[in-house]
């Protein structure tokens, strides 16, 4: 905390004599936005729909950057270590970079080192190969529960293909056991479970979209309220259908790690207003990839991603995966 | 075609006033890099990487390609000068380039050198614009078990024919390479290893600071060990190329672009194997072998082609496999990394232009070599006569500052340097470096693929040996450690009486 | 190889010689990693597949480190590497480039371990330049020449700390130390 207070200070000095003579920023070079994903995964995915609409009102190159590896905790690590002037942000699933600390993956961490900028909201959902013999969950379920070894294809333990199958094995119970499997980001698991290296994926439906379309994977249960939509695919059915578990939805967003200086979240909140909160490209977007629009910032952002992110919490602590408590940063699971 | 218009358009975006300066100044800086004994094109490639970290994306890979073409051609002028070359790729050259220096032919083989250079560039240029897409496409088909077959694929084979002496030492020096790569938090887990507790290493040790001290450090401390090199000829001849002789070598300048390019394409077999495997392929088929070794303009022509046609043959893999094909490709995958362009199979499907963009920049860099090499022959020679004791110092400021700017932190200072009297120390025990870059390099694959594979086949090493690509790749791994016991070998060579003997003083860059 | 020659026969067995010292050094490496490999968490609390445990790999790598380095002592043992060493390190020759090195490597290390950071980047580089310059060319000169010497280096020092620190700041903005 204290480095963060001398971050802040330093960069205050740095900046005032800009900040006295306007509270706009005008950044002077490009900013930076770490993906901490490969290629292709749904958080680059979507960064790179948002980027373009943030550069075209805030009047600066808004560069994406793909840091992926370790659940992503390798580019979030990078983008808190940076300087804190305001020129180097991340995009992520809300969820992961406020619990990266409970999982141990990146010490010292919580929601409260960014300001957030959400956009939309992403299903996970459980598909299998196309050739696979599995039609429908029940069978899917049945076979884990029999002790069949079921590969599992996901980004990491942090990424959100990871906590939705940690939330599913948690609401089936301890009984089964699928074998997890860590690629470096959502893109490459889902072709791994396409090409048929990986048996099943539960990766966002923004991901698996495109090969879905194409036949190359047989969608199951979603991972969502109620059934899914997607353009171009029958509605895939909830998993509330079949199990009883409770689905918060999961947030993506861009996240400017806090320390720099005031104007810079100030404009951002503008910017943020006038190219995201009503944008046509990312209603698109959602529609076409089975994602919700449900864009927000600041405070009213932080209050739409806690469910998901106490969810996520807590279901570690449940798990056993924790490796600090998680009111230690401010999240309080209830008693269970 | 659909490769032809992305070509076309990669072409017109590059005819800019910018692009074009930046060609013309990286070129020319990459010539007299390559020029001075010492300073080798990994190096060069390495300390412009941090040079050129603020500059757009496209602009800085265009500089590196630009100065990583231009090193290995300007190699031969010291070769053909000096009798020295001026990078290992132009050991080769220096066997019959500096005979014609003597004879007082300097400017025909630099003239020779220069056209045969960028022919070799050009015939690698139209194998990479054809045989990347499809070395792409085959790639998508990859899974776990077969990139942990290339990674060590990669390491053997490299460690196997870059070596002088023993080959163990090259497969030595793969290992540690894998080793530095197995510092900081590994793919899979996310679990911090070997960092001691010193924060600055979880995010592992960095490739280019790395690189920075293992040829640029390393290089001063030899060139300030070694004696001094003179400068034997002064007086040039006519340095204009005439068409006559490019006609009568053109049959040995296709063939050694042809194999300059597939030498380049073997993951981590430089640009000095490309010149001797030409070389020695041109001395058996050429009708004036005599004149081997006593100013032929056939060996010359082959060696400055072959070294040439590695280049674009060295990016087949960087780019589409994300395995690097030379020391330098190496750096310049760590450097498209750093401008956030992910080589790898899903290049042609995420980028499709990259590949094109990147065949019409090393183009424009070809274009540069020939106009710069025949236009500033003279102007040039001057650099060679810049004594070591001056250059050094600044070359070593460089050194110092380059690892610093890409992250203000003087952690990775310390890296150089200590990476720079590594590198010495295995330079003068010959050890070739190459396998510890492309270790450095492949540790990552290696280890998450391999990890990844047996999580998959939950812990069964069958899937390793029994897919049809893996057991290709395993029984080649197999081969070749055969190859390189002593016994084995002997057979071989007693079966094919191969000339190994022009080999002997290669060394990679 | 040809075994005439004197100095080159020395050299055989001092590159022999140091294969020994390498080989033990690198078994001593290989222990350490296979060692480090072994004892690295499992992390069994997380439940991830036995076999993708992350010290496998480090291990594997130390088992073939030791195995190469066996080959590599057992190799240099042959060529003589286990025999007492020869005289070659005295030659004149090669003393003048030890002491070379030495120089080098001295001053090499003090600029940018101790110079940069105490004092500004310009003055530290001026200050490395100045004296690498000097310091190796002062053999080659006459000592009448030695004030020129000394004055080039100073101006070549001068320019390269002025200029590098210009471009590096304002033109790739980095924050020097």
């Amino acid at each position: 905390m204290k480095s963060v207070l001398l971050a802040t200070l330093a960069g205050a000095i740095l900046v005032a004599p800009a900040a006295l003579a306007d509270d706009t920023w005008q950044p002077d070079r490009p900013v930076n936005i770490i993906v901490p994903w490969s290629a292709g995964g749904s958080t680059d995915q979507v960064t790179r729909v948002v980027a373009p609409l943030i550069e075209e009102v805030l009047g600066t190159p808004v560069v994406v950057v793909n840091q992926p590896g370790a659940s992503g905790s390798i580019g979030t690590r990078a983008a808190l270590d940076a300087p804190r002037d305001g020129y180097t942000w991340t995009a992520n699933a809300i969820a992961n970079n406020a619990t990266y600390a409970v999982t141990g993956l990146v010490e010292d961490t919580d929601i409260n080192d960014y300001r957030i900028y959400l956009h939309i909201a992403n299903v996970p959902v459980v598909s299998v190969n196309s050739d696979s013999e599995f039609q429908t969950f029940e069978e899917l379920v049945e076979a884990m529960k029999s002790g069949e070894n079921i590969t599992v294809a996901t980004a990491g333990i942090n990424s959100s293909g990871g906590m939705a199958l940690a939330a599913i094995r948690e609401a089936l119970g301890e009984d089964i056991d699928p074998r997890m499997v860590a690629y470096d980001g959502g893109n490459p698991a889902v072709l791994a479970a396409a090409s048929g290296e990986a048996m099943v994926t539960t990766q966002l439906a923004s991901e698996q979209a495109e090969l879905i379309r194409a036949g190359k994977l047989r969608p199951l249960v979603a991972l969502s309220g109620a059934p899914l939509e997607i353009e171009g695919i029958d509605p895939i059915p909830s998993i509330t259908e079949t199990v009883e578990m409770h689905v918060a939805p999961d947030y993506f967003g861009i996240f400017i790690p806090t320390g720099a200086p005031q104007e810079v979240y100030d404009t951002m909140d503008r910017v943020w207003q006038e190219a995201i909160m009503d944008a046509p490209e990312l209603k698109d977007y959602a529609k076409n990839r089975g994602a919700t629009f449900d864009p927000a910032f600041g405070d009213d952002a932080r209050e739409k991603a806690m469910p998901v992110v106490i969810s996520e919490a807590c279901s570690r602590v449940t798990r056993g995966e924790a490796v600090i408590d998680p009111s230690e940063i401010g999240i309080d699971c209830p008693a269970s | 075609m659909q490769g032809l218009q992305y070509l076309f358009e990669g072409l017109i975006g590059l005819i800019t006033l910018t692009s074009l300066f930046n060609v013309a100044w990286a070129t020319v800086l990459g010539i007299i890099v390559g020029m001075l004994p010492g300073l080798t094109a990994t190096m060069g490639v390495a300390l412009l990487t941090t040079l050129t970290y603020k500059l757009p994306p496209e602009q800085a890979i265009l500089i590196l390609l630009c100065m990583y073409v231009g090193a290995i051609y300007g190699g031969s002028r010291s070769a053909i000068l000096l009798n020295i070359p001026g990078t290992p790729a132009n050991a080769a050259t220096s066997l019959d380039g500096y005979p014609l220096a003597r004879q007082g032919r300097a400017g025909y083989a630099m003239a020779i050198a220069t056209t045969s250079s960028a022919i070799g560039t050009f015939i690698g240029i139209v194998c990479l614009a054809v045989i990347a897409p499809l070395l792409a496409n085959v790639a998508l088909d990859f899974g776990s078990y077969e990139f942990f077959w290339l990674a060590l694929f990669g390491i053997v084979i490299s460690g196997q024919l870059t070596a002088q002496g023993e080959p163990i030492k090259g497969i030595i020096a793969g290992i540690l390479g894998l080793m530095v790569a197995m510092v900081g938090m590994e793919g899979i887990h996310a679990h911090v290893r070997f960092t001691f507790g010193i924060s600055e290493l979880n995010g592992g040790i960095g490739l280019i600071p790395a690189m920075v001290g293992a040829f640029g450090f390393a290089e001063i401390l030899t060139v300030m060990f070694d004696k001094k090199a003179e400068l034997v000829s002064n007086k040039v001849d006519r340095i204009f190329p005439r068409f006559i002789d490019i006609w009568r070598t053109k049959w040995t300048a296709v063939r050694s672009g042809v194999i300059g390019t597939f030498v380049g394409v073997i993951p981590g077999v430089g640009e000095d194997i490309g010149a001797w495997a030409s070389y020695a392929l041109a001395k058996r088929t050429s009708r004036e072998k005599a004149q081997f070794g006593s100013g032929s303009i056939d060996g010359l022509t082959a060696a400055e082609t072959g070294n040439s046609a590695v280049v674009p043959g060295a990016l087949i893999p960087a780019l589409t496999l994300a395995v690097p094909g030379s020391a330098p490709a190496a750096v310049l995958i760590a450097a498209l990394f750093i401008h956030g362009v992910r080589p790898g199979p899903m290049i042609m499907i995420e980028q499709p232009t990259f590949v094109y963009e990147v065949v019409a920049m090393l183009l424009l860099a070809t274009i540069a070599i020939t106009i710069f090499g025949i236009l500033m022959a003279r102007p040039l020679l001057f650099v060679l006569r810049i004594p070591r004791e001056r250059l050094m110092p600044i070359v070593f400021v460089l050194c110092v500052i380059g690892p610093y700017a890409i992250t203000l932190r003087m952690f990775d200072v310390v890296v150089m340097l200590v990476f720079g009297i590594i590198g010495f120390l295995m330079r003068r025990m010959q050890y070739p470096m190459a396998p510890l870059v492309l270790g450095i390099i492949l540790g990552d694959l290696l280890d998450k693929n391999l990890r990844r594979g047996l999580t998959l086949s939950d812990g069964d090493i069958s899937p390793f040996i029994t897919r049809p690509i893996s057991v290709t790749f395993a029984i080649l791994i197999l081969l070749t450690i055969l190859a390189s016991i002593p016994i084995v070998r002997r057979s071989i060579t007693r079966l094919v009486t191969g000339n190994r003997s022009d080999r002997a003083a290669a060394e990679p860059n | 190889m040809t075994r005439d020659d004197q100095t080159d026969r020395s050299r055989t067995l001092t590159m022999a010689h140091a294969d020994v010292f390498t080989a033990v050094v690198l078994f001593v490496l290989a222990l350490a990693m296979l060692w480090g490999g072994y004892t690295m968490d499992r992390l069994e609390i997380r439940r991830i597949h036995p076999a993708s445990i992350p010290g496998l790999v480090p291990m594997a790598l130390g088992v073939a480190l030791a195995i190469c380095s066996v080959i590599l002592f057992v190799g240099a043992a042959k060529a003589g590497g286990l025999t007492r060493a020869g005289l070659s390190l005295r030659a004149p020759e090669t003393r003048a480039a030890t002491g070379r090195l030495a120089l080098c490597l001295a001053l090499t290390l003090v600029y940018p371990l101790v110079l940069v950071g105490s004092m500004p980047f310009w003055l530290a580089t001026a200050i490395f330049v100045t004296v690498f310059i000097a310091a190796f060319e002062w053999h080659h000169r006459s000592p009448a020449r030695h004030l020129i010497a000394l004055a080039t280096a100073l101006l070549q020092g001068a320019l390269v700390g002025l200029v590098t620190a210009y471009v590096f700041q304002e033109f790739f903005l980095v924050r020097l130390p």
